[in-house]
């Protein structure tokens, strides 16, 4: 991603600040920081299939799937002094079955029509976004569309795109993503789609009372 | 002028002065037709949605409900297989299945409240457009607008497209997209 005009990094500081201030929360002098989080699952199969991310995984953190953690927070709050402004959303499809033998294909399959519904404390702040949002042929920005390789599947693997707005997570409010997508499949492969990642990424504050940096 | 203040602006000339207290957000809207094989023929989006369940469509109404509206930045289109059964099948980028994609041309016309908003817009531009090409083996059906234009809640709003053209337009479904920086009902905090 390109570096943010200061005018750009200023605007997200000044949204986090007014968030947290509304919650009674100073968070000024905290250390600003790039946070990335994410959220690994099983897909589950079935007509419609939908799975929460971010909502269980304090019983995760120290869960391996496919020998990788399956997530990297051990809470879905953040802790005092933590939050974050979400700029960015990522899929990552770890489905690794021997049949189908490759993974459902990210970038051109109707998985685009899977839609993304994101909650911070009991408000939805994203509502119905279609993962269209970051497939090469309809992405709504045209400044991180995924590469045509063929590596290990990576176009197929690989999805992201980046937010119009600036969305706050303050800290110790809990939040959540659920992602449905449009069809299941009966067999236990699950279509290609087996485990997915979700990524979330922005700009964050880490608890730091006195210098930063 | 930012296009969270037009939001603002359109919506205060309605009397709907609590938008800027709701939650910002991304949103995009689609809807999608049965295509005949014709290659002559009009579609029309948004009006009975409600008739089209998901994956065929994302909302219930061609109007927002209190406190959402949407400020248009981007139009996007494509094709799949009708009717939709299974996730492995494809999103296709153009109406028929020719090695030339410029077989056809898509005009498209937008509504609303009674108002027409978008003129005889050729969608094919977005594949030539400026920026579009960062991926010269992708195909990018996403034109892109030069200004913002404002869906406000309680509003109808409805589009058209004329598919006409040379090529051997197929039987498929063809959604149409429209997205941009929106707004969601929040009467309290927004994050």
């Amino acid at each position: 991603m390109q570096n943010l005009p200061f005018a750009t990094q200023q605007e997200q500081v000044n949204k986090f600040l007014q968030a947290n201030k509304v919650l009674g929360a100073q968070m000024d002098q905290m250390q600003g920081t790039t946070r990335v989080i994410y959220d690994t699952v099983n897909f589950p199969t079935g007509t419609n299939p939908s799975y929460d991310f971010f909502s269980e995984v304090s019983g995760k953190s120290a869960t391996l799937i496919q020998n990788q953690p399956a997530t990297n927070i051990s809470d879905n709050r953040f802790e005092p002094g933590e939050g974050m402004v979400i700029k960015e959303i990522g899929f990552y499809n770890m489905d690794n079955q021997a049949s189908p033998a490759s993974p459902s294909d990210f970038d051109t399959s109707i998985i685009g029509l899977g839609l993304i519904n994101f909650y911070v404390g009991n408000n939805r702040v994203i509502k119905d976004l279609p993962i269209l949002a970051g497939q090469v042929c309809t992405g709504i920005n045209n400044i991180n569309m995924p590469t045509a390789s063929t590596v290990n599947f990576s176009s197929r693997r690989y999805l992201s795109f980046r937010l119009f707005t600036n969305i706050v997570i303050p800290p110790q409010i809990q939040f959540y993503c659920n992602v449905k997508v449009p069809f299941g499949s009966t067999n236990a492969t699950n279509g290609g789609l087996e485990v997915l990642r979700l990524y979330v990424k922005g700009y964050g504050k880490l608890f730091n009372p006195r210098n930063n940096y | 002028m930012k296009i969270s203040q037009q939001i603002v602006g359109v919506n205060q000339r309605l009397g709907n002065t609590a938008v800027p207290n709701m939650q910002g957000t991304t949103r995009y809207i689609f809807d999608s037709q049965a295509q005949v094989a014709s290659n002559n023929q009009t579609l029309t989006f948004f009006q009975n949605v409600s008739q089209r369940a998901y994956p065929n469509a994302n909302i219930n109404n061609n109007r927002f409900e209190v406190g959402e509206s949407l400020a248009i930045t981007g139009i996007s289109y494509f094709w799949t297989v009708n009717p939709l059964t299974v996730l492995t099948e494809s999103i296709q980028p153009q109406p028929d299945n020719a090695a030339d994609r410029f077989t056809n041309t898509l005009t498209l016309d937008l509504f609303i409240g009674n108002q027409r908003v978008i003129k005889n817009l050729d969608l094919n531009y977005s594949k030539v457009g400026i920026g579009e090409a960062y991926d010269p083996a992708g195909i990018t059906n996403v034109i892109r607008l030069e200004t913002p234009i404002v869906i406000p809640p309680q509003i109808e709003f409805y589009a058209t497209v004329r598919i006409t053209g040379s090529g051997v337009v197929e039987a498929k479904r063809m959604y149409l997209g429209l997205f941009g920086q929106g707004t969601l009902l929040n009467t309290k905090s927004t994050f």
